[in-house]
């Protein structure tokens, strides 16, 4: 098996895993809350509105609206929270990479 | 939904004028020359005939397009109704404001259909989402992406089949319309619509009250569920007719919500008195209270401060004029704190930080917190709106070692210069030593003046530089500096995080020795309206020592809320208060109230003893990285 192979697969099992043990959901929900306790949800909502505004209602679809706020959004997040959900991302990873299970499925 | 039956039955008799109103609008049509009249714009035309009468006809917004349409036509009104619409094509933007023309042809193929599914969305939603009754909730909770099984990410429902799929990447939901051509899918969770023919969420009234409708049974059942005892009515809208909006005006007199009331003096309890005026007309504590987060009624727990403070509220805003007087909270307060039992006079201060801990203590959000939890993180309302923190940074000037400790306050203490310095009492205090040493300007006593006394740099005699000591032993004699790094350290104080409700207590009563009597010191105080604490805060000291300008700071304002004041000698002495409520100040002594002036307020520098400010602005909290 090549190397990317093997990563592609560990990644999947690993996504998967994600899902199941609802640990996604839990990071989502954590996310969610310290966005908006840090004023970035308040912050970016301003922002939509504003861009709502100038265009007018009608002439701004959601799409649209989502790609002009895209890379403004993610560079507004601030980097503690970054570092915090990363911190629980790697942790999930360390937590489940010792499990029996999933070296034997790499096998 | 009542309104269904109503409608069918006028557009039977609508279809009999339609000729009428066609004609109608070829004339107007006609007339206008400047218009070009293509065939789509006749079909908005009648949507835009639909905005303006929603407009005109108040109170009956869920009328179905066509009813409002040609009961217009008949009216002499028309020729009016028309010219808006046309002067209106002309400008596209406002002719494209009508809404989602997919939605009105839907609702045209589906009269009797077309709310069903989503009811039926709507109604588990709210229960899995809302209150997450968990039996119920599974419907929904275990929903996932009928293609790729992914749970829980923006999921849309399509309002005409069974079907749910996912948002993002591949979009199982935009799929499904390309498939079927299932033009609407409502989002899970959020409830609103999308369309995928205009790809962009819509609003329509109808989707709107069924949302809410479900949003009120929802939460019927939800106070069904945990308050089994406390029977909710079910909630019926309610519009008064003609008779009945004309009795309420007639009869009714505006309530004065005002909030003002003087409290009963129970025998040396002004102390007590003062400081829980201040609580009244403290916004933050205020909006607590007022939002029902400790509601009396449900805690129930006897001896419990924040319910007595509920209860004051609830008293100060029933009308009622009298003065109240506070007698359980005075129980429940000699019951928690043994210092301040009995008819003695107490201190205002004291009782302060007594009723601070005794509500973090009684609060619901420290019920689940750990005995020695953070007192820094705390939840609680009085910690919430009081708590800020010192910073105590430690700095050698040898060895540019510093340390840095935090501290967590609930007040900041004042140390005022006069009276005390004459009396040449050795006082271990920084007030005293700092007083001895430059006498030549005794007398001045400001806030900012105290409060750049208190951030002063103050030099360590005595105390050991450890680095530098480490080192001297380390590398000897070729450190340089001998052992003499015992007095090279000092210490500055600022502020790490200042709380939403800054107090300041003017250390007014001193107390030189265990031997000597406590001393009152009367000096002016002198305190402004507002001010701006970003000199002393942490930040702003930093950019000031690097030579930096505070214009880049965020807005660190305060502004005076109360002022509480005491009057005479130690023993036998008066507290009175000075409150701002709705922008007005009063002064409540007991049990009465005056209304007062800001002149007034800031003319009381010799009895000021605990000085309230308010934050201009409320910051968001910062995420906390451990």
């Amino acid at each position: 098996m090549s190397e990317s192979e093997n990563e592609q697969k560990l990644a999947n099992e690993f996504k998967s895993r994600f899902l199941e043990t609802q640990d996604r959901n839990r990071l989502k929900r954590l996310l969610a809350k310290r966005l908006r306790d840090c004023g970035w949800k308040d912050k970016i909502k301003k922002r939509c509105v504003d861009k709502i505004r100038t265009e007018g209602v009608e002439n701004i679809k959601l799409d649209q609206l989502e790609e002009s706020i895209l890379t403004h959004g993610r560079e507004a997040v601030p980097d503690d929270v970054k570092v915090e959900i990363l911190q629980q991302i790697s942790s999930f990873l360390d937590k489940h990479i010792s499990q029996p299970q999933l070296e034997k499925n790499l096998k | 939904m009542t309104s269904k039956g109503n409608s069918k039955s006028t557009q039977r008799k609508i279809k009999q004028k339609k000729p009428s109103t066609a004609t109608n609008k070829k004339k107007m049509v006609t007339v206008d020359n400047h218009v070009k009249v293509t065939p789509k714009i006749e079909k908005i035309e009648p949507m835009l005939l639909k905005q303006t009468d929603i407009s005109s006809v108040k109170g009956k917004p869920t009328k179905p397009l066509k009813k409002g349409v040609k009961r217009k036509a008949e009216d002499s009104l028309v020729d009016e109704t028309f010219q808006v619409s046309n002067a209106a094509v002309s400008h596209p933007r406002i002719s494209q404001k009508v809404g989602c023309r997919h939605l009105e042809k839907y609702k045209e193929h589906n009269p009797e259909s077309y709310l069903v599914n989503f009811k039926a969305i709507a109604e588990l939603s709210m229960r899995c989402y809302k209150i997450g009754i968990p039996r119920e909730s599974k419907a929904l909770r275990h929903q996932k992406c009928s293609d790729c099984n992914l749970k829980g990410d923006r999921l849309h429902a399509c309002l005409d089949c069974v079907f749910i799929g996912c948002w993002r990447g591949e979009s199982h939901a935009r799929k499904h319309f390309k498939n079927t051509r299932h033009i609407f899918a409502t989002d899970v969770q959020r409830l609103e619509i999308f369309c995928f023919g205009c790809s962009d969420y819509i609003y329509d009234i109808d989707y709107d009250n069924v949302k809410k409708h479900e949003e009120v049974r929802a939460e019927e059942k939800e106070s069904d569920i945990k308050e089994p005892a406390r029977k909710r009515a079910r909630y019926v809208p309610w519009k008064p007719s003609a008779e009945e909006s004309e009795k309420i005006k007639k009869n009714s007199t505006p309530f004065p919500c005002s909030g003002l009331r003087g409290l009963l003096n129970m025998g040396a309890t002004c102390f007590m008195n003062a400081v829980l005026q201040t609580f009244m007309h403290n916004p933050i504590i205020k909006n607590y209270f007022m939002t029902d987060k400790h509601n009396m009624n449900i805690c129930g727990t006897s001896g419990c401060m924040c319910c007595e403070v509920d209860n004051l509220f609830q008293e100060f805003h029933s009308g009622e004029k009298k003065p109240y007087p506070p007698c359980s909270f005075l129980q429940s307060m000699w019951l928690s704190s043994k210092e301040l039992a009995g008819y003695s006079e107490q201190d205002a201060h004291e009782f302060y930080l007594a009723a601070i801990n005794k509500m973090h203590g009684d609060s619901h959000e420290t019920k689940h917190q750990e005995l020695n939890a953070n007192i820094q993180n705390c939840e609680c309302i009085m910690h919430k709106t009081f708590g800020g923190c010192f910073q105590s940074r430690i700095k050698c000037s040898q060895c540019d070692m510093s340390s840095d400790r935090e501290e967590h306050m609930v007040e900041w203490q004042l140390h005022l210069r006069g009276l005390v310095t004459n009396q040449k009492k050795k006082n271990g205090t920084k007030a005293s030593q700092e007083s001895n040493s430059n006498e030549m300007d005794v007398d001045k006593n400001s806030l900012e003046d105290c409060l750049d006394r208190y951030c002063e740099k103050e030099q360590l005699p005595g105390f050991k530089c450890e680095d530098c000591e480490n080192r001297y032993l380390s590398e000897g004699e070729s450190f340089g500096k001998a052992k003499g790094s015992v007095n090279s350290c000092s210490r500055t104080t600022t502020c790490k995080k200042l709380p939403p409700v800054l107090t300041f207590v003017v250390e007014r009563f001193h107390r030189a020795s265990t031997k000597t009597n406590t001393i009152k010191n009367e000096a002016e105080f002198e305190f402004p309206e507002e001010i701006d604490m970003a000199k002393w805060t942490s930040r702003g000291h930093d950019v000031l020592e690097k030579g930096g300008t505070l214009d880049d700071l965020p807005n660190y304002k305060y502004n005076l809320l109360s002022v509480v004041n005491h009057e005479g000698k130690i023993n036998t002495g008066h507290y009175t208060v000075y409150c701002k409520s709705r922008d007005r100040w009063f002064l409540f002594d007991d049990h009465a109230v005056k209304c007062a002036s800001v002149e007034e307020v800031l003319q009381s520098k010799r009895k000021a003893y605990l000085c309230f400010y308010v934050a201009d602005t409320l910051e968001y909290d910062q995420p906390n990285v451990n």
